[in-house]
C-alpha cells in the first residue's frame, strides 16, 4: 500500500511539475563484482533550480528482481549474476552483477582497515592515539597498514583473532561490547561491518599486499554544491573508488563521513546527512588516504522574514547579501558617522581618532566623505606601522627569534613594504627567496626564525597556503589531504637553503646550495619537490628550488595564495575570516561564503596583488560599514557578516588609546622615546632585569603575542580575570589617571568646569558625547564628593572601564 | 477469571520464593560479564569495584533497590546507565539482580573475597572441533617423558604428537580455549596448562599426563594465564598472566601459597632457579623481578628494558638472570640487586621465548629466529631461521620445548618444527592441526 502510494505520489509530482522536472538516478550504470559489493543509489528530484534527495523511500522498480535487491535506503545488493535495470520515474540505472559464485577474499588493505577506521577504532582519541588504548594500538586512521597487520594478527600471540570460531575473536567481542569495552559498543552483530571483519578472520586473517591492486582516487556524489530546504533537509552521499586495474567500486559502506559543522548538519555512518539548522557545511568522505568533500547549504523559512532590497556598495555586498537572503538573515542598518569614524580609525591605523578629526568628519557634508577618509587613512604612517606589526607577529619578529638589531631592520622593512604598498606576490617572493646578508636584505631574517628545512616549509605553508601541515610530518594528516609524501615533497623546496653566521654583529648569510635531498622517513626514498595540483616537479640543478616554489605559489594554478591573504585581510577588518580560523584552510573547514572569498581573491589577483586596493574595497562596502546593533532577523548570526561584530581592542590598540585619553602615553624601553604601542618592532625589547622578573606586563595580559610561533592564535583574544584586574586597579591605569601631567589634571588646573571635562572625556574615549542621563549621574557624583579632583579621577576610571571604550564596534 | 489470575500469581510467587537466587550461579556470571571489566582491582573506574562479593556488598543494602548499583543498570538516562555505551542489561538479568537484592543479597560461596570468576561454578569446556577449519597458532608446548611425546596447546584441548613424524597420538579434552604455557611435573606425571579465552576468562588446569584426566583446576581468573611451571622438586606450581600476579600453589593440596602482585601489567614469563628458592618474572610493564619463594619477598627489579619483557631465565648459578622482550636486547643482570651485568645480544625482532636446553638455552623471536646460547658464558653458539611456507614474512615463533638434543618450536601460523641441536638438522615439520 505504501509502495503504491509512493508511486502515485511520484507520478503526481512528475505530472505537476513543469516538463523540466525529473527524477535522476545516480549512477546510471554500474557493475557489482562478487557478493560482498554493494551500490548506493542516489535518487534526486530535479525541479527547475531546486534539487531534493529522495534516496530513502523512493519507489525503485527492479526489472529482474532475481539479480539484485534494493533496500529502502537505496542500497543495491547482488543476488545472482546477470543484468537488470532499476527504474525510478523516467530515470533508469543499469546494474550488472558478476562473480557472485566466487567472491574475492576480503582485502586487508581495502576493506578490513577502512572498516576499522569507519568504526572509529583507529581514531586519534581511541586506539589510534600514539600509545593506543588498553595496550592495543593502531596507526592513526590506518596510515601504517603493515604495522596494523602485525598488531591485529601476531601481537600478543594472536590474541585478537580466533581462526577456529571467528565470532569469539576479541576483535569482534570488544566492539560489540560482548566483552566489556571502555570505548563502548561500536559495532552491531547484524551490521555489514561485522560481517566483513568476521569473513576476514574466517578466511585466515590474511595480510596479502604484494600483488594487490592499488586505489588511485575517490569521487563523492553529489559533488556539486546543493541547497536543501527544510523540511527536505536530507541528503544521501555515495563514494566510489577507482583502482589501478581500471575497475571502480562503490565504497560508501567502507568510507568515513564527517560533517564540518555538526550544529548545522549531522552525517550518519552510512553517509546520510540530516540538516539541523540553517547554514553551510562541508561533508567530507575519506577512504584510505583519499579525501573528497562536497558542500551543502541548509535553508529554513523564517516566520515574518522578508528580504528588503538594498543597493550593494560593491561586489562584497552583492555576495554577502546573496548569502543573507538565501539563509534569511537581514543585514543591520548602516553605522552612524560617530560609530564609523572610531571603527575605521582603529582598524586602519590602530589609533582612536582625535576629537578634532571626529568633529571635522561629522560636520563634513560631502556625501563621499567616508571613502575619502578611508583613502586618507590608508596613506597614513600609522596605517603602515600598525599593519606591518601584524606581519611582524606572523614572521616571528622578536629579539629571541632573530636578534636585537635584526628586529629593527626587519620591522623597518615591513613598514616600508606596507607604506609603499608592495604587491603581495613581490612581498612573498622577497621573503621566500631571500638571499645574501641579513644586514643588507632584512627579509633574509625569515630563514633565521625558520631555522631548518622543516620549519621553513611548515612556516611557508601556513603563511602563504593557510595550511597547518605539521601533522603530516609523522603520519598522513588526519583532517585533510596532506599525506606524509606531500610533506616531504614540499620540504624538498627548502632543503638546500643554507644559513651562515659571519660573526659580524648579527649578520646572517642566506643562500642556496645546488645539492641536498630530502628522504622519506619511512621508505628512505629521495623526494622530488612537490606542490599541490602541480605534482612532482623536475628542477634543473642550477636553479634555486625556492624560485620554482615561489613561481608556483604566486602563479595562476594555485588558488590558495590569493585566497589566504584576502581572507586574512578580511578577518583583520571584520573580526572573523570567511574561513575561520583564518589561517587554517582545509576541506573540513570550508569558507562560510565561497563566492565572496573567490571574488575577493580574484579581484586581489587582478589588481596585481594590491593589498591597499583590497582594503579599500572591503572598507567601502556596506558590509564593513554596517552597524554593530543587530535586528530581529540577524541576532543569531555570527558567521555570515550581517552586522559588525564588536571585538575587544588589541593590547597595542588599547595601550595607545589609554595614552590618548589620559594624555599620559605608556613609555617603552629599548626603543626611541615617543614610540606608540602600535609601532613597537618587537614585544621583547625590554632589557633583561632580574629584579623585575614576575612583574605583570600589561600588554601580555591583553594578549600581545610573544612572536615565538607563526600561528595567528598566539595573539590571545580571550577576555580574562587578569585583564579585569588590570583595568580595575592595575598600576598602569592608576598612574595614568592620577598623573599630574596628564590631561585630566591639566584641565583641572586650567579651571575647566566639570561638565566640560566629562564631555571631553566621553568624546575622546568613546567618540560621542554623554547622554543627558549619563551626564547628570556623573555631575551628581562629582558635585556631591568631598574631593572633586578624586571624583574626577573616578570619572575617568569609569569611562576607561566601559565596554564601549574597551571594544571597537 | 480474576480469581484465576490471583491464584496464578500466588502460585508463581510461591514457586519463585522457593528458589532463592544463587549468587555464584546466577548473579556472579552477570556481573562478571557486564561490569567486572571496568570495575576490578587495578582498574576501578569511578573508584568502584565489583569483582568480589565483599566489594559488591559494600555498594549494597540488602532489600534496598534504590542503591547506586541497581539504579545505574536500570535507569533510562543513557548518560548514567551502565554498562557505558553498550546495550542495557536484559530483562532476565535485571530480574535476577532485583530478586537477589530483595532476598537479602546473600552469598552462597565460601570466601567473600574470592574473585567472581573463581566462584562461578566450574563447567566443562566445549568439545574441540574434530577437524580444525584453519591452523591455530602453537602458543604452548612441552615434551613428555623421554622426549617421546610432544604436547601442544590446541583449541579447548591439548594435542599429543609423535615428535619424530608429527603423528597425532592423542587429544586431551576439556581444556581452556587456548594454552599459553604448558609444564610437565619433574616426575612426568602431571601436565599443567596456563590457558584462557582472551578477554573473557583464564584458568590453570592440571591433567594426568598419561590418561588426560583433569586432576585439578587450581585457579580461575577473568583473562588469560600466560606462564606456568613446576618447582624443581615438583611440590609447587607457579603461574601468572594478564592480572600481573605471580601465584604459587601447593601441588599436592592445590591450595594457594602466595599471590604476589607487583607488576603493573601482564606477567608474561617466569623462571625458577635451580634450587627452587627464587622465581624470576617478566612483565609487559617493562620490568623483570626476582622473588623469594618462601616469603614472597621481592629481591630485585630490573628496569633496563625500554619495552615489554617477554622471556626470562635464571642462570644455573642462581645469581644471574637473563631477560629479553620487544626491544630485542638480551640482558644479563644480578638477581640480588637488579643491576645490569651485560647486554648479551641484540635481535631485530621481539624475543618471545627462552628455553633451557642441556648445553645452554635458546631464544626465539617473532622474526623466525632461534638462537642457541652457551649456558655458562652466554655466548651465542648457533642460529637458525624458520621460514614461511608461503614465502611471506618469517613466522613468529610462539612456543618452544627441549628434550636432550631435541628442540621443538611452534609458530603462530600453526606449524611445529623439530630440530636436532647437535647437527642442526630439521627432524620433522608438521601443521599442528587435527
Amino acid at each position: 500500500m505504501m509502495r503504491f502510494f509512493l508511486l502515485v505520489f511520484g507520478l503526481l509530482r512528475m505530472a505537476a511539475a513543469s516538463c523540466q522536472a525529473e527524477w535522476e538516478l545516480h549512477p546510471s550504470e554500474f557493475t557489482l563484482q562478487g557478493k560482498r559489493e554493494s551500490l548506493q543509489l542516489i535518487a534526486s528530484w530535479r525541479d527547475r533550480d531546486r534539487v531534493t534527495d529522495h534516496t530513502r523511500g523512493a519507489d525503485y522498480v527492479i526489472a529482474d528482481p532475481g539479480v539484485v535487491s534494493v533496500s529502502r535506503g537505496g542500497l543495491v545488493r547482488p543476488l545472482s549474476n546477470g543484468v537488470t535495470t532499476i527504474q525510478l520515474g523516467g530515470s533508469i540505472a543499469t546494474v550488472t552483477v558478476n562473480g557472485v559464485e566466487s567472491p574475492a577474499p576480503v582485502s586487508f588493505h581495502h576493506e578490513t582497515l577502512p572498516v576499522l577506521s569507519r568504526l572509529g577504532c583507529s581514531a586519534g582519541s581511541c586506539h589510534g592515539s600514539p600509545h593506543g588504548k588498553g595496550s592495543f594500538r593502531l596507526s592513526l586512521r590506518a596510515f601504517d597498514p603493515g604495522l596494523d597487520g602485525l598488531t591485529l594478527v601476531s601481537e600478543e600471540l594472536g590474541r585478537r583473532t580466533n581462526p577456529i570460531e571467528p565470532d569469539k575473536s576479541l576483535l569482534l567481542l570488544k566492539p560489540t561490547a560482548a566483552v566489556s569495552h571502555e570505548g563502548g559498543k561500536k559495532l552491531d552483530k547484524e551490521s555489514p561491518e561485522y560481517a566483513l571483519l568476521r569473513s576476514w578472520i574466517a578466511e585466515g586473517a590474511a595480510l596479502r599486499k604484494a600483488e594487490e591492486i592499488t586505489c588511485t582516487g575517490i569521487t563523492i556524489y553529489p559533488s556539486e554544491p546543493r541547497v536543501l530546504h527544510f523540511p527536505d533537509a536530507n541528503q544521501q552521499f555515495s563514494v566510489h573508488a577507482k583502482f589501478s586495474d581500471g575497475t571502480s567500486r562503490d565504497v560508501t559502506h567502507l568510507a568515513v563521513f564527517e560533517s564540518s559543522n555538526t550544529k548545522v548538519a549531522e552525517v550518519s555512518r552510512q553517509g546520510f546527512v540530516s540538516g539541523i539548522e540553517r547554514g553551510g557545511v562541508a561533508i567530507i568522505a575519506r577512504y584510505l588516504e583519499f579525501i573528497e568533500s562536497s558542500s551543502l547549504t541548509f535553508v529554513r523559512k523564517i516566520d515574518g522574514f522578508e528580504w528588503v532590497d538594498r543597493k550593494p556598495a560593491n561586489y562584497v555586498d552583492k555576495h554577502v547579501y546573496r548569502k543573507l537572503r538565501q539563509l534569511q538573515f537581514s543585514p543591520s542598518a548602516q553605522s552612524e558617522d560617530l560609530e564609523f569614524v572610531r571603527r575605521v580609525y582603529l582598524d586602519v591605523t590602530g589609533q582612536l581618532p582625535s576629537a578634532e578629526a571626529v568633529s571635522l568628519f561629522v560636520e563634513d557634508r560631502e556625501p563621499r566623505k567616508r571613502s575619502r577618509l578611508i583613502d586618507t587613512l590608508l596613506e597614513s604612517e600609522e596605517h603602515a606601522s600598525f599593519w606591518a606589526q601584524k606581519w611582524g607577529d606572523l614572521l616571528r619578529v622578536s629579539k629571541k627569534q632573530i636578534g636585537h638589531a635584526s628586529v629593527f631592520k626587519f620591522s623597518r622593512w615591513l613598514v616600508n613594504a606596507v607604506s609603499s604598498n608592495m604587491p603581495y606576490d613581490r612581498f612573498a617572493r622577497e621573503i621566500l627567496t631571500a638571499k645574501g646578508s641579513s644586514l643588507v636584505y632584512p627579509a633574509a631574517n625569515y630563514y633565521r626564525a625558520a631555522g631548518n628545512t622543516f620549519d621553513a616549509m611548515e612556516t611557508s605553508a601556513q603563511l602563504f597556503l593557510g595550511s597547518r601541515i605539521q601533522c603530516a610530518k609523522c603520519h598522513n594528516h588526519p583532517f585533510e589531504r596532506w599525506t606524509q609524501d606531500n610533506y616531504y615533497g614540499l620540504a624538498a623546496f627548502f632543503n638546500r637553503v643554507e644559513r651562515k653566521k659571519t660573526g659580524k654583529g648579527e649578520e646572517l648569510i642566506v643562500y642556496s646550495r645546488q645539492d641536498g635531498e630530502v628522504s622519506h622517513p619511512a621508505t628512505g626514498e629521495t623526494m622530488k619537490p612537490w606542490a599541490p595540483k602541480a605534482g612532482e616537479m623536475e628542477v634543473e640543478k642550477s636553479f634555486d628550488r625556492r624560485d620554482v616554489f615561489t613561481e608556483w605559489l604566486t602563479g595562476e594554478d594555485n588558488p590558495f595564495f590569493a585566497q589566504v591573504e584576502a581572507n586574512r585581510i578580511w578577518a583583520y577588518l571584520l573580526g572573523k575570516g570567511i574561513v575561520e580560523p583564518f589561517d587554517d584552510f582545509r576541506d573540513t573547514n570550508p569558507p562560510s561564503n565561497p563566492p565572496l572569498l573567490n571574488a575577493l581573491a580574484q579581484d586581489f589577483r587582478k589588481s596585481g596583488y594590491d593589498r591597499r586596493h583590497l582594503l579599500r574595497v572591503i572598507l567601502n562596502s556596506n558590509t564593513y560599514q554596517a552597524a554593530s546593533k543587530t535586528n530581529q532577523f540577524n541576532r543569531d548570526d555570527r558567521t555570515y557578516f550581517s552586522h559588525y561584530q564588536p571585538r575587544m581592542l588589541t593590547a597595542e590598540q588599547l595601550v595607545d588609546a589609554l595614552g590618548v585619553v589620559t594624555g599620559r602615553p605608556m613609555k617603552f624601553e629599548g626603543v626611541p622615546p615617543g614610540l606608540r604601542a602600535t609601532e613597537l618592532p618587537a614585544p621583547d625589547l625590554r632589557a633583561h632585569n632580574r629584579g623585575r622578573i614576575g612583574e605583570v606586563e600589561f600588554m601580555k595580559v591583553f594578549g600581545q603575542p610573544e612572536r615565538q610561533t607563526i600561528c595567528e592564535c598566539e595573539r590571545g583574544d580571550e577576555s580574562s580575570l587578569g585583564q579585569a584586574l588590570q583595568m580595575y586597579n592595575g598600576q598602569l591605569i592608576h598612574d595614568m589617571i592620577t598623573a599630574k601631567d596628564g590631561r585630566l589634571h591639566r584641565w583641572i588646573r586650567e579651571g575647566m568646569n566639570e561638565e566640560e571635562i566629562v564631555r571631553k572625556l566621553y568624546f575622546s574615549a568613546l567618540c560621542r558625547l554623554p547622554g543627558d542621563d549619563e551626564l547628570a549621574l556623573h555631575l551628581q557624583y562629582i558635585r556631591g564628593a568631598e574631593n572633586t579632583t578624586a571624583a574626577l579621577e573616578d570619572t575617568l576610571w569609569i569611562v576607561l572601564n566601559k565596554s564601549e571604550f574597551l571594544f571597537q564596534h | 477469571m480474576k480469581r484465576a489470575i490471583t491464584s496464578f500469581a500466588f502460585f508463581f510467587s510461591a514457586l519463585s520464593s522457593a528458589e532463592v537466587v544463587s549468587f555464584s550461579r546466577e548473579v556472579a556470571p552477570i556481573l562478571q560479564r557486564q561490569c567486572v571489566g571496568c570495575h576490578k582491582e587495578g582498574k576501578a573506574k569511578g573508584k568502584y569495584r565489583l569483582d568480589t562479593y565483599g566489594q559488591i556488598r559494600k555498594e549494597l543494602e540488602p532489600g534496598d533497590l534504590e542503591t547506586e548499583l541497581f539504579h545505574r543498570v536500570t535507569t533510562d538516562d543513557e548518560e548514567e546507565r551502565m554498562p557505558v555505551d553498550a546495550d542495557p542489561l536484559g530483562d532476565h538479568e535485571i530480574s535476577v539482580l532485583r530478586r537477589w537484592i530483595a532476598e537479602g543479597a546473600g552469598y552462597d560461596g565460601e570466601d567473600p573475597d574470592a574473585q567472581l570468576s573463581a566462584i562461578i561454578p566450574l563447567q566443562d569446556h566445549p568439545e574441540a572441533p574434530s577437524s580444525y577449519p584453519r591452523p591455530l597458532g602453537v602458543t604452548a608446548m612441552v615434551f613428555g617423558p623421554q622426549g617421546r611425546k610432544l604436547y601442544t596447546g590446541g583449541y579447548h584441548e591439548i594435542l599429543v604428537w609423535n615428535p619424530e613424524n608429527g603423528a597425532l597420538l592423542d587429544r586431551i579434552p576439556n581444556n581452556g580455549q587456548r594454552s599459553y604455557g604448558l609444564a610437565l611435573s619433574p616426575d612426568g606425571k602431571m601436565l599443567a596448562a596456563a590457558t584462557g579465552d582472551p578477554g573473557r576468562a583464564g584458568e590453570v588446569r592440571v591433567f594426568d599426563a598419561q590418561s588426560g584426566r583433569v586432576l585439578a583446576t587450581p585457579f580461575r581468573g577473568d583473562d588469560t594465564l600466560l606462564a606456568v611451571d613446576f618447582s624443581p622438586d615438583g611440590r609447587v606450581l607457579a603461574f601468572g598472566g594478564v592480572d600481573g600476579k605471580l601465584r604459587l600453589f601447593q601441588a599436592e593440596t592445590w591450595t594457594e601459597g602466595l599471590a604476589v602482585s607487583s607488576h603493573s601489567d601482564w606477567l608474561t614469563a617466569l623462571s625458577w632457579d635451580r634450587e627452587g628458592n627464587q622465581i624470576a618474572t617478566a612483565s609487559r610493564d617493562k620490568t623483570a623481578k626476582v622473588y623469594e619463594v618462601k616469603t614472597g619477598r621481592r629481591l630485585s627489579t630490573f628496569s633496563g628494558h625500554p619495552e615489554a619483557v617477554r622471556a626470562i631465565a635464571f642462570h644455573s648459578n642462581g645469581k644471574e638472570v637473563l631477560s629479553a622482550g620487544d626491544h630485542g636486547h638480551l640482558f644479563a643482570w644480578g638477581s640480588e640487586n637488579g643491576k645490569k651485568i651485560a647486554d648479551r645480544a641484540k635481535f631485530d625482532n621481539p624475543v618471545l621465548r627462552f628455553m633451557a636446553g642441556p648445553k645452554g638455552f635458546f631464544a626465539t623471536t617473532s622474526g623466525g629466529v632461534v638462537a642457541q646460547f652457551n649456558a655458562e658464558n652466554q655466548k651465542r653458539l648457533s642460529e637458525f631461521k624458520v621460514v614461511s611456507h608461503t614465502g611471506a614474512e618469517a613466522p613468529t615463533i610462539s612456543s618452544c620445548a627441549c628434550w636432550e638434543n631435541l628442540l621443538a618450536v611452534g609458530t603462530l601460523d600453526g606449524r611445529v618444527l623439530v630440530f636436532d641441536t647437535e647437527t642442526g638438522k630439521q627432524r620433522a615439520i608438521f601443521v599442528a592441526k587435527p
